[in-house]
């Protein structure tokens, strides 16, 4: 037992699978990306620019202040190096540089979000080689995360999971729809690691998100649910003198916002014998997602869970888990010897 | 499993390359060892071509490893950390930090019905045209700024956020604080002479939660050269003598608080 856990261990995140396998996931997370950067445009005048209360000087004050300079060092963003070298003259902190650097996320989202389908014969070589090497996600999740950093004490739920997201997928090459190129035998094992380390990531955070969850009583005495809508002045829908006010509906909708989430996790990663959990598993997360979402309108952080959870188990048993799956079919094949 | 014995050309993959190339190799009949194969990149196995060398392998776990224990260490925090969470916490931080990847502290739990949670609103009070004076009563006509855009989406979020951190500097004894996030907007008016937050009641909160005064009550100072929020504290609950409020030390921010925080008790 203790000879094979290494190789368990390898399988799990280095089995090669196709690189195509990610092309879905990249889009949906690129097009939750581009709405992200195209949500934050109409007020950047409002947070971000000259004078505003997210201004750069005024969070440097405010750092200063709270003596959080430390801290905020680890703030890294492009912005902040921007507004710190143009400082008081027209170009530093100014609403159209902001402006500007939204739009080129709108523009890489797509171009990550397509990229897949833009790797045709006749390209260029070395337009090829950009796309398939992945540097165009690795691009976008660095531009994606100086705009996180800079917008921190506006940042909700939504960014920290969109980095992690995009940081694992920036690991995977990017496979052609059009034409099968090959990719790179050198890079399937990547597409395996980031798929691999999105479900990971999406468990973690689903399994701690619930285990929060449960550390109020609001989600004991059965009223976890209507606590998310209880602020109707700030959500999508206002349940008051409707049927969600009836003890039976937002008790039972409490008990699937807690249930939900984990035994979807775990019926997606157990894929049963004939592959049909792991459906099964997904759907009870997505429902999970649609229902806190709609509920909570954390509508990009609820795309988002759903988005990576789609990583979770193996959709067409293209390589072993490191569970029982694994187990039966590693019989002496071992990958950290292969080189 | 019979999808499987069949060498089924990868949709991605099906390409110029040999049918075999992007065949995942792991649960199909296990590849030769790397050290028996040929060595010629010609003859070696797309399946050894594709995966990484043990050193590797061992470099990347590592950094797996590490990398999801500061995931964890950091959404684990949210609620209460330990001494030795809070220590790893902040030895975690430069990563976290600087990536992104850092939860913290935010609501991942969806609700836990705070009073955090409930509707924060900014309101904001302007001297009396005639006499051009402003006393901060019950009588005092507020005027709500209210979130742009659409309920819950993101221009609304960034409103709630905003003033919820303010509330909490200010619920924090760091009115200070609380008055650097809100200087430039009431720099931006010059009409504004008071403002406070207001938490909005829920069906969830109670008449006493209701009925509470405000996160955040300032007034606005303005002098030639400057502008200043004098903060008026809440009174609190002491088993203390009922002088001791009136002690000038007790002042949040400088004398002026004095005379609102007198204002503030003929409100109450």
């Amino acid at each position: 037992m203790s000879a094979s856990s290494p190789t368990r261990w390898a399988q799990f995140w280095f089995a090669p699978s196709p690189p195509a396998e990610l092309n879905s996931i990249r889009r949906a997370l690129c097009v939750v990306v581009a709405i992200y950067f195209a949500s934050a445009l109409p007020d950047v005048t409002t947070w971000l620019s000259r004078g505003a209360p997210a201004s750069s000087s005024n969070l440097a004050t405010f750092f200063r202040t709270a003596e959080l300079t430390s801290d905020a060092r680890w703030m890294v963003s492009p912005l902040f190096v921007w507004d710190s070298i143009f400082g008081s003259s027209s170009l530093g902190e100014s609403a159209t540089i902001y402006r500007c650097y939204l739009l080129i996320g709108i523009a890489l989202s797509i171009l990550v979000g397509v990229s897949d389908r833009l790797l045709r014969p006749g390209m260029p070589i070395w337009a090829t080689r950009l796309l398939r090497s992945g540097l165009p996600t690795l691009i976008l999740w660095v531009w994606f995360v100086g705009w996180a950093n800079r917008i921190v004490l506006l940042a909700g739920i939504v960014e920290p999971i969109l980095s992690l997201s995009l940081a694992a997928l920036a690991i995977a090459p990017i496979a052609g729809s059009h034409f099968g190129d090959g990719v790179s035998e050198l890079g399937q094992w990547r597409t395996t690691l980031s798929r691999r380390l999105l479900a990971v990531q999406a468990t973690l955070i689903a399994a701690l998100t619930t285990a929060t969850m449960l550390a109020s009583p609001t989600w004991w005495n059965g009223t976890g649910a209507y606590a998310i809508v209880a602020p109707e002045q700030d959500r999508l829908v206002t349940t008051t003198d409707t049927f969600f006010q009836t003890p039976l509906v937002y008790e039972l909708t409490t008990v699937l916002i807690v249930c939900l989430l984990p035994i979807g996790i775990l019926l997606a990663w157990q894929g049963g014998s004939d592959g049909k959990t792991r459906p099964i598993g997904l759907g009870l997360v997505w429902c999970w997602c649609a229902l806190v979402g709609f509920l909570s309108a954390n509508l990009l952080y609820a795309a988002t869970m759903g988005i990576i959870a789609a990583a979770i188990g193996d959709p067409e048993k293209n390589h072993t888990t490191a569970g029982a799956n694994g187990a039966t079919r590693l019989d002496g094949g071992s990958v950290g010897t292969a080189t | 499993m019979a999808r499987r014995k069949k060498s089924k050309p990868d949709r991605s993959g099906a390409d110029e390359s040999p049918p075999a190339a992007p065949a995942p190799p792991a649960n199909q009949a296990p590849a030769p060892p790397a050290n028996q194969a040929p060595a010629t990149a010609a003859n070696q196995t797309p399946a050894a071509a594709s995966l990484p060398s043990p050193t590797m392998v061992t470099i990347l776990s590592c950094l797996l490893v590490v990398h999801l224990i500061a995931i964890f260490v950091s959404y684990s925090a949210i609620i209460e950390p330990s001494q030795t969470h809070s220590q790893l916490l902040a030895a975690a931080t430069p990563y976290l930090r600087s990536t992104h990847f850092s939860a913290d502290g935010r609501p991942f739990y969806l609700a836990h019905d705070t009073p955090d949670e409930q509707p924060h609103r900014l309101q904001y009070a302007t001297r009396d045209a005639k006499d051009g004076s402003l006393v901060i009563d019950s009588q005092t006509q507020w005027t709500t700024i209210e979130p742009s855009g659409i309920a819950g989406l993101a221009s609304w979020d960034r409103y709630a956020r905003w003033m919820v951190l303010t509330s909490t500097l200010a619920q924090s004894d760091r009115p200070s604080l609380a008055a650097a996030l809100l200087m430039p907007l009431v720099a931006a008016d010059e009409s504004i002479d008071a403002i406070r937050i207001i938490r909005l009641p829920t069906q969830l909160t109670t008449s006493e939660e209701d009925a509470a005064p405000p996160v955040y009550l300032a007034r606005v100072i303005r002098t030639l050269d400057e502008i200043r929020l004098v903060s008026i504290g809440a009174k609190r609950l002491s088993t203390n003598q009922r002088q001791t409020d009136s002690n000038p030390g007790s002042a949040d921010d400088n004398g002026a608080v004095d005379q609102a925080t007198a204002a503030e008790a003929n409100e109450q």
